[in-house]
């Protein structure tokens, strides 16, 4: 039903206009907002401690969820239910590097801003699902982490967190997981959010950790358009955002080469992380992010089956 | 060696340019642009760097070959020894006239033209035609000295006269159609006055042509005496007719010569005579023959000039003949109603069968007369044609295929105005009322023509009344019109016939005609006219052996000297030729012209080479007259355009695969 109703919401959700949205909170209020119109409202309900109804005792019900002061007042069995408490706690790390600094000739904003309204969104998202969230940028490692909590607090100082720009001269995955894996809570859900343009096998033996701590990861790829169709026309002069590196070369000759090898990158980062339990999102920058939302739904949901 | 024909096409190859200029454009750009994924650009390009750059400039020259190709195609290149510019074009014009054939200058303009010719080559081209009244041509420009020696062998004798006038200008419209560094015009003839009379010095040839005139040197006037005409002075109607022969002679030379005059007539020679020429004169001798005994057949003799001191024998002999009139058939439909006096019947009727009179034989064309009763009439005339059927009109039609001759006279009846509009004419108005006179005759035609020695009567008092207007064919003559330009006497030529329309009826309400003396002589004419259907043709077609008329007349063998089968015979050879027919057989006279016996030469101060143009030739013209020859070589020659442009769409594919594009 996620994906469907995640289908439906897409439509109306357009990057063109999210890139216009004037702030992150906005651009993650309206994601969000859209994203849950065409949802129920959670079915888990637990012991946390926000109240939520009193029903009557049906045969089954646990003793320790019945309101013995109210039996004592009414005569009358009733159990307490209350809002789900679902102790989640989730870590998201944004890739800061210069590479998602780019954004294809056409393209209405760059991969960063993307990324950026994408995790302002699930930012939000986790708030509202009063789940335990961390964000974390990455550069050569991870930046100003805090330890995952639900607070209104907290989501306005990622919030302004997500202003900075990518300016990092790397993205040094490695490290940034090293450190995480030394905080990182069993039972996580760490969501990652880069190009992914690095050595896929660094990540092998982190995602080995990730499933002994029984954590899910989930790797959000954004790319631009231009990224995966390299649609030049002319020969162009090239130059890494990174390193600075320039680059001749005649777009016709070596498109479908270009393509392929791109191709067989995504596919290997997919294998790799499916095989390690986790998902894989790619994100093109002229579609909208609220997949990133549902994808996230759909982990969390199989935490609680 | 290969040429260009049209070597203003490479210039399309200057187009190379832009896929040279697009090269070099895109080779190294200036503008970086920034791109993260440059790693995977690295292990995509590192390995073919160096072999999608051999690529690009495979494709580059690939490009500019196309265009290179495609430029050359359309210059359109050909084997150049075939279309080399020559170095020299000649048109040699050989007088053809038969006064060349005096022994003293014919040897030796025949070794001066075979020397000539000898010298022809593809560097050296030359033309030739043998000039009498008209050029015949050797062909187109030819460097085959051989074939050039033998076609002027075959050809370089004529009993003609020649003259240079349109020679001349031919020679120089065919120069005017080939490049050559040098034109020149070589003419080859006698000392003779005669072919040059006609040329019109003031009119200069194209400029750059040169005119070249090659004669015998000078020498002393030659001497010449020429039988000029033969002819009976009377007509052949019957056995043992005495005939008077009219004998021209002429002097040509500046004393007088003695010769002995020797005449054959009819297989036999009659008794020779000498005879003296006055110096620089026309003198006439008339001998009385006679016919021989049996039916009249015809005859034929000739007339020869034995002179003592003369260069030019040709002319001394000279051909006569004479052929018998048969009695002329005339069928006439007969006039209806018993008050009606059939005038043409009574005019051509004879009175006695005396002299040169008509000796014709009238027959009443009825409906039921059958077609081959009257298949042999000289002619028909058809007046009161109220009795006759459609079925009349289709014999009508197949006498004329078979070369018959037709006169309708104007009845203002349904029949006649059917019969006329089979002939595509028209009745535009059926009477005009009043009084209509002859406005116009035409005295050149034969009927007048012969008319006018008998001065009878005054043609333009002859009164007609109520007159018919008729359309006609365009094709039609009109002998003579009446007042306002309305046709009253007309003659069309209907198949293999002829349909004479008498646009009046001829009785005493409508004309006054039969009353003046120019009545009878028109209709005799007429019908004298008509009778020599047979002596109108001029030529013969030999096919295989079989003689075939140009015209309708069958002729089963003829009598010719010389006369090869499936040739044209043009009858310019001197003799007296029979041809048998059919039904009968006919004897024509040929004798050299008159003319080209005439000794008189060119005298030393005619500047020839006013001909000559001193004009320069114009760079367009010299364009236009290579483009020109150039197609023409192209005709034959071996050209490689196809090949090109094969290749060219093949390289463009070959671009496409390489450059990885669906289309240019």
């Amino acid at each position: 039903m996620v994906n469907r109703s995640e289908a439906i919401i897409s439509e109306f959700l357009d990057p063109d206009l999210l890139s216009s949205l004037p702030s992150l909170e906005v651009q993650a209020r309206y994601l969000v907002s859209g994203f849950l119109t065409g949802l129920h409202r959670s079915p888990y309900r637990g012991s946390s401690v926000e109240f939520k109804e009193f029903r009557d005792y049906q045969p089954g019900d646990s003793l320790k969820i019945i309101d013995w002061k109210v039996y004592a007042r009414t005569d009358r069995l009733h159990v307490k239910l209350h809002e789900e408490q679902t102790n989640l706690n989730a870590y998201i790390l944004l890739d800061r590097s210069a590479s998602m600094n780019f954004a294809g000739p056409e393209a209405k904003m760059t991969k960063w801003r993307y990324a950026c309204s994408l995790t302002a969104a699930l930012l939000l998202f986790l708030h509202r699902q009063n789940d335990a969230f961390s964000m974390s940028m990455v550069s050569d490692g991870l930046e100003d982490f805090i330890r995952p909590a639900s607070k209104t607090t907290l989501f306005q100082r990622f919030l302004k967190q997500l202003y900075r720009e990518a300016d990092a001269t790397e993205c040094n995955w490695d490290a940034a997981l090293d450190e995480l894996s030394n905080v990182i809570q069993p039972r996580s859900i760490v969501v990652l959010v880069s190009d992914f343009y690095t050595d896929l096998e660094i990540f092998r033996k982190h995602l080995d950790h990730l499933r002994f701590m029984k954590c899910e990861p989930l790797f959000i790829q954004v790319m631009d358009p231009v990224e995966c169709e390299f649609n030049y026309d002319d020969p162009v002069l090239l130059q890494d955002l990174e390193s600075g590196e320039k680059l001749v070369l005649s777009p016709d000759l070596i498109r479908e080469r270009y393509k392929g090898k791109m191709e067989k990158h995504i596919n290997d980062l997919t294998d790799l992380v499916k095989q390690n339990g986790g998902d894989h999102l790619l994100l093109r920058t002229d579609s909208s992010p609220i997949k990133a939302l549902g994808s996230y739904l759909a982990i969390r949901s199989r935490r609680f089956k | 060696m290969m040429t260009l024909a049209f070597s203003g096409f490479l210039f399309g190859a200057g187009l190379i340019i832009i896929p040279i200029i697009l090269h070099l454009l895109k080779l190294r750009p200036r503008v970086p642009q920034a791109y993260p994924a440059l790693v995977f650009l690295y292990a995509t390009v590192a390995k073919r760097q160096s072999r999608n750059r051999l690529r690009k400039f495979i494709i580059l020259l690939l490009r500019c070959l196309v265009f290179l190709l495609i430029a050359l195609a359309f210059a359109w290149p050909y084997l150049a020894d075939i279309a080399q510019e020559p170095e020299e074009a000649s048109v040699i014009l050989w007088d053809s006239s038969f006064s060349m054939q005096e022994e003293s200058v014919n040897y030796y303009l025949n070794d001066e033209a075979v020397n000539t010719l000898g010298r022809a080559s593809n560097k050296y081209p030359m033309a030739l035609g043998t000039v009498t009244e008209s050029v015949k041509w050797s062909g187109d420009f030819s460097g085959d000295s051989a074939k050039l020696t033998q076609w002027f062998k075959n050809n370089r004798k004529s009993y003609g006269s020649s003259s240079f006038r349109e020679a001349i200008r031919q020679a120089d419209s065919k120069l005017k159609n080939i490049s050559a560094k040098k034109k020149t015009i070589i003419i080859i003839t006698d000392r003779q006055l005669l072919p040059w009379e006609s040329v019109a010095l003031k009119r200069p040839l194209s400029p750059g042509t040169k005119l070249k005139v090659i004669m015998p040197p000078k020498r002393k006037l030659i001497k010449n005496t020429a039988v000029t005409m033969a002819k009976f002075q009377s007509k052949y109607f019957y056995p043992k007719q005495k005939l008077n022969l009219k004998m021209n002679f002429q002097n040509f030379n500046s004393e007088s010569a003695s010769a002995n005059l020797v005449i054959y007539f009819d297989n036999k020679r009659i008794k020779g005579k000498k005879i003296t020429l006055p110096p620089n004169s026309v003198f006439t001798e008339y001998v009385q023959l006679v016919a021989p005994a049996g039916i009249p057949r015809p005859l034929a003799g000739t007339v020869e000039l034995r002179a003592d001191n003369d260069n030019l024998r040709i002319d001394n002999v000279h051909y006569f003949s004479i052929n018998p009139i048969a009695k002329p058939k005339i069928f006439l439909t007969p006039l209806i109603g018993g008050s009606k006096v059939d005038f043409i019947k009574t005019a051509l009727m004879p009175a006695k069968p005396q002299g040169e009179k008509i000796n014709a034989e009238f027959r009443d064309l009825i409906p039921d007369t059958k077609f081959e009763k009257f298949k042999d009439a000289s002619l028909l005339l058809l007046q009161d044609l109220k009795v006759f059927g459609d079925d009349f009109i289709k014999k009508i039609d197949k006498y004329l295929d078979d070369g018959g001759n037709v006169v309708i006279v104007w009845q203002n009846s349904a029949e006649t105005k059917k019969l006329l509009k089979h002939f595509d004419i028209n009745v535009i108005k059926k009477q005009n009322k009043g009084v209509q006179r002859f406005e116009m005759l035409d005295f050149e035609h034969a009927i007048f023509k012969d008319y006018m020695k008998v001065r009878a009567g005054a043609w333009f008092d002859i009164l007609f009344f109520d007159v018919p207007t008729l359309k006609f064919p365009a094709k039609t003559k009109i002998l003579a019109y009446f007042d306002k330009q309305i046709p009253a006497i007309t003659e069309c030529r209907y198949k293999n016939g002829k349909v004479f329309v008498v646009a009046s009826e001829l009785d005493r309400k409508h004309t006054n005609w039969p009353t003046f003396g120019s009545f009878l002589p028109f209709w005799r004419e007429l019908l004298l006219y008509s009778e020599r259907r047979e002596q109108r043709v001029y030529s013969l077609r030999i096919n295989g052996g079989k003689v075939v008329w140009k015209g309708n007349v069958k002729v089963s063998s003829v009598d010719m000297p010389n006369v090869k089968a499936k040739s044209f015979l043009q009858l310019d050879t001197p003799g007296n030729f029979i041809v048998k027919s059919e039904t009968k057989s006919t004897i024509y006279s040929v004798n050299v012209p008159e003319k080209e016996s005439a000794t008189t030469l060119l005298p030393s101060k005619y500047d020839y080479q006013k001909l000559v143009s001193n004009k320069k030739i114009k760079t367009k013209e010299i364009v236009k007259a290579k483009q020109k020859n150039k197609l023409k070589f192209m005709q034959n020659a071996k050209n490689y355009w196809w090949i090109l442009l094969l290749f060219a769409f093949a390289l463009s594919f070959l671009e496409i695969l390489l450059a990885n594009r669906t289309a240019l």
